[in-house]
């Protein structure tokens, strides 16, 4: 069996590269898809921290952080349709209309 | 042994995928190569004695949340000039190296606070169904009705917001029933 260090370093490297995402990408689709690989990594921690301690908590989060993720990705997926409709495009970048 | 062979090759299909969701140009090729890195992570789980969990990743996640995502990207069939990346300048290849340092950083903090701790004997049923619902229904009993509120708002909100005309039919209704 792995020590929960290596799965803590999966955890940590899904994180970074969701980060990376989120703040080099300009399709807002894809942004939002790195934000779910970033829920997915605390969830292993989560899921690795239950295991260390024999303890069911950890999991139960997890399920919570899952529902979570759902209610996100539907409400961004509704906020990206609503933006295409203002401005024909997915792109963050031309999304400015609220800067001043 | 075996479990370490596994958990290598789950892991290296799971950051590859998880590279090429990030790096990849088109969004259908994106969301595919998340669904992958989904499916590893659930087998990654159940190594975890975690199979409910390993579970509802499968169905719920990969099925349901990313079909919703594939659903999207379909539905606004974007040409390739409109998803496209723009030039990659300094500021974005600098904010990459920021999150590989900080990737680092968070690695050197989990070693630093468990190094060499081992994972106890689990105890028989660990992550079974039953011992997960008694604990959602005693414990976070409050948590798991709050989710429920949350998901109901979240329906009313994506209704709201995909409306045709939001303003002027809020308006409109504001107006009649006043």
């Amino acid at each position: 069996m792995p020590a929960p260090l290596e799965y803590l370093a999966v955890s940590c490297i899904l994180f970074g590269i969701g980060i990376a995402g989120v703040l080099t990408r300009r399709n807002l689709l894809v942004i939002l898809m790195s934000i779910e690989l970033m829920l997915n990594s605390a969830n292993l921690a989560f899921l690795t921290f239950s295991r260390l301690h024999g303890q069911l908590h950890g999991q139960v989060i997890a399920i919570f952080v899952m529902t979570v993720a759902a209610a996100e990705a539907a409400i961004g997926l509704a906020i990206v349709v609503a933006l295409f409709r203002q401005t024909g495009s997915v792109r963050i970048d031309e999304a400015t209309r609220l800067r001043g | 042994m075996l479990t370490t062979a596994i958990f290598y090759v789950l892991s290296f299909v799971c950051i590859l995928a998880a590279l090429m969701t990030v790096t990849l140009s088109n969004p259908v090729s994106c969301a595919l190569s998340l669904i992958l890195c989904l499916a590893c992570l659930a087998g990654l789980y159940a190594q975890l004695a975690a199979g409910y969990v390993a579970v509802l990743q499968i169905l719920i996640y990969a099925g349901a949340i990313m079909v919703l995502f594939l659903f999207v990207v379909m539905l606004l069939n974007l040409s390739d000039e409109e998803a496209a990346e723009g030039r990659y300048d300094v500021i974005r290849g600098l904010k990459g190296l920021i999150c590989f340092a900080f990737l680092v950083d968070l690695y050197v903090l989990v070693e630093v606070s468990l190094g060499g701790r081992i994972y106890g004997c689990p105890a028989p049923g660990l992550g079974s169904l039953e011992a997960i619902g008694e604990l959602l229904f005693t414990r976070y009993m409050v948590s798991f009705e709050v989710i429920s509120l949350l998901l109901t708002a979240a329906v009313v909100g994506v209704v709201l917001i995909t409306r045709k005309g939001p303003a002027s039919a809020l308006a409109a209704g504001r107006g009649g029933s006043s």
